[in-house]
């Protein structure tokens, strides 16, 4: 052991965090060298100064307040929303039975064309844009209205990304095979667009459910003017009879759903720009603002813009030590890293999910196997 | 309470889970010092610190549910005060130093009383605890922001280099080389001081 390798190791030392081995590799250098030695009993002394230094205390008000709060929160267990719940089977039951209620009524409350009645304004306009689109052909009004219609309303909590980088094949399934642990695990699979048409109901009832009423849908089945949008018009585009409309949306809660409405449809660009729009004029403890940090993450990642997806993890990681989708962060983080050829980087991010999420381990270790092998 | 002193921070924190709010205040209790005096020594300013602190146990309440055993509380705990400090930082980049050395005078004063109140120490005795304790603190404050974090962390906070790496999110032998030049720092300073370390040379 030479000088340089033992002044390396003596904090390890110091602090007692050497293997046996190595410790006493560097004791017989210690013992050998004068130089090391001295500056080694210079650090074990100004640690032991360091001993007496104090812990200043923060005030009691403070600590009454945070009981107070502890309390609060323990008497109120119902306000802690458990996602787990979603993934429990008897909770599946009730959604499919709530489902299939919702679909009848919506089938029947809609109608040959719905409350065409709204109001006198309403009625002119439609009147006029009628005629314009008519005369104009070729210009689109209201695309969102034909977008939606492509691309029936998709909620939500769940963001399908598709086409992440090669997205473990194998291990997107064992990690659904956890089931329940961590409630995000469609989030992995890569969705058709058809299996997402089928869902469009059931998500939509979702949502319902969890207190969250799709935008206006009122002012939906009213048809509502939206933007004006110069576009090429294509029949397949442009449906006589659009079922979902909504106006545009001008509140943050929309601006996301739209987000996530885009990710559903891998329209990543347009994902991207509302949620980088949008994360610059949200509020730091926004509750949304986690879930749209991670969003746009995955954006950036299918966008192949991996060094600010990079980026854009890292953040949300530091940010969010509490977030339930830490572990999926540090998977796409491993990735991005290996996409980018920082290949140390993406194992020492597999070591520290095996390390700390025993369930995963086994799906990190396939992962630092497979950089091995390459 | 009692009850709980031999029990660990992630068993107390589970219990808490279940609703048990006296494993909480036992979690209180015992990290309430150490990570006040970290918030402190990283803010500079024991009002900005004071308001960390409770920001911090609310952080703490309100996930308490998310709350996984997979690596130590502690752990957990400081990622959440570096990253509200992280932010206060980015919110305060223009960080006044006046007001810094009044926090800190303040602070001095604050604990001479502590002490008065809890020892019959003499006058000079008490006039030499609060010198050393003044130079020691000051040498602590002197560390780059960086250092001093590692430092504290490890010293103050228990926590091994390897959660002190992940906490701030930097590579092991980082954390590691911050501390021996920390080390360094801070023998420099009390050696410049002229005392505490003057029997060694």
């Amino acid at each position: 052991m030479n000088c340089k390798n033992c002044q390396d190791q003596l904090v390890d030392l110091l602090y007692g965090e050497l293997s046996p081995r190595r410790r006493r590799a560097l004791e017989a250098h210690l013992s050998a060298c004068p130089v090391c030695s001295k500056e080694f009993e210079r650090m074990k002394a100004t640690r032991k100064v360091f001993t007496q230094l104090g812990d200043p205390e923060p005030s009691r008000v403070i600590e009454t307040r945070i009981k107070a709060a502890a309390q609060k929160e323990a008497e109120e267990p119902a306000s802690v929303f458990q996602w787990r719940i979603l993934f429990h089977p008897a909770f599946a039951t009730a959604v499919l039975a709530i489902l299939a209620v919702g679909v009848v009524l919506f089938e029947m409350d809609r109608g040959p064309e719905p409350t065409r009645t709204a109001l006198p304004e309403m009625e002119k306009y439609r009147e006029a844009r009628k005629l314009k689109s008519e005369t104009l052909g070729a210009i689109e009004y209201d695309h969102i209205e034909a977008d939606e219609a492509k691309m029936p309303l998709v909620n939500s909590e769940k963001p399908v990304p598709a086409a992440l980088p090669e997205p473990a094949a194998g291990a997107g399934a064992s990690w659904k095979d956890e089931d329940s642990k961590f409630g995000d695990e469609v989030f992995l699979e890569s969705k058709t667009k058809d299996t997402v048409l089928q869902e469009a109901p059931a998500r939509q009832a979702k949502k319902m459910e969890a207190g969250k009423p799709p935008i206006a849908k009122e002012s939906r089945d009213k048809g509502q003017p939206g933007t004006l949008s110069v576009r090429p018009k294509s029949e397949e585009s442009f449906p006589k009879t659009p079922r979902y409309r909504h106006v545009v949306p001008y509140t943050l809660e929309a601006q996301l759903e739209t987000a996530r409405d885009a990710m559903a449809r891998e329209d990543w660009k347009g994902a991207e720009t509302i949620y980088s729009r949008s994360l610059k004029i949200m509020p730091r403890f926004e509750p949304h603002r986690p879930d749209a940090e991670f969003n746009l993450a995955v954006c950036l990642i299918n966008l192949k813009q991996y060094p600010e997806a990079q980026t854009q993890l890292e953040k949300y990681i530091r940010d969010y030590p509490e977030s339930g989708r830490l572990d999926h962060a540090l998977f796409y983080l491993a990735e991005v890293y290996a996409l980018q050829g920082q290949i140390d980087k993406a194992k020492a991010t597999y070591q520290q999910i095996k390390e700390r999420y025993p369930l995963r381990a086994n799906d990190a270790q396939d992962k630092l196997d497979a950089l091995e092998g390459d | 309470m009692s009850a709980f002193h031999e029990e660990s921070d992630e068993r107390l924190m589970l219990l808490y889970q279940e609703g048990d709010v006296r494993a909480f205040e036992q979690i209180l209790d015992r990290h309430r010092k150490p990570l006040y005096g970290y918030l402190v020594r990283m803010l500079r300013d024991r009002e900005r610190a004071e308001d960390a602190f409770q920001e911090v146990f609310l952080r703490i309440i309100k996930s308490r549910m998310s709350y996984e055993p997979s690596a130590r509380f502690t752990q957990w705990m400081y990622r959440i005060a570096h990253n509200y400090c992280i932010d206060c930082f980015r919110r305060k980049r223009h960080e006044d130093m006046e007001s810094l050395d009044q926090a800190r005078r303040d602070d001095t004063d604050q604990r001479l009383s502590d002490y008065v109140a809890a020892s019959d120490l003499s006058p000079e005795e008490l006039a030499a605890v609060s010198e050393q304790e003044r130079v020691l603190e000051a040498a602590v404050m002197s560390l780059s922001p960086e250092q001093r974090e590692v430092f504290i962390l490890r010293e103050r906070g228990g926590l091994s280099f390897k959660e002190i790496a992940r906490i701030l999110h930097i590579p092991i032998n980082t954390a590691k080389s911050r501390m021996r030049y920390a080390l360094q720092g801070l023998r420099k300073y009390l050696e410049d001081e002229g005392g505490l370390l003057g029997e060694e040379n």
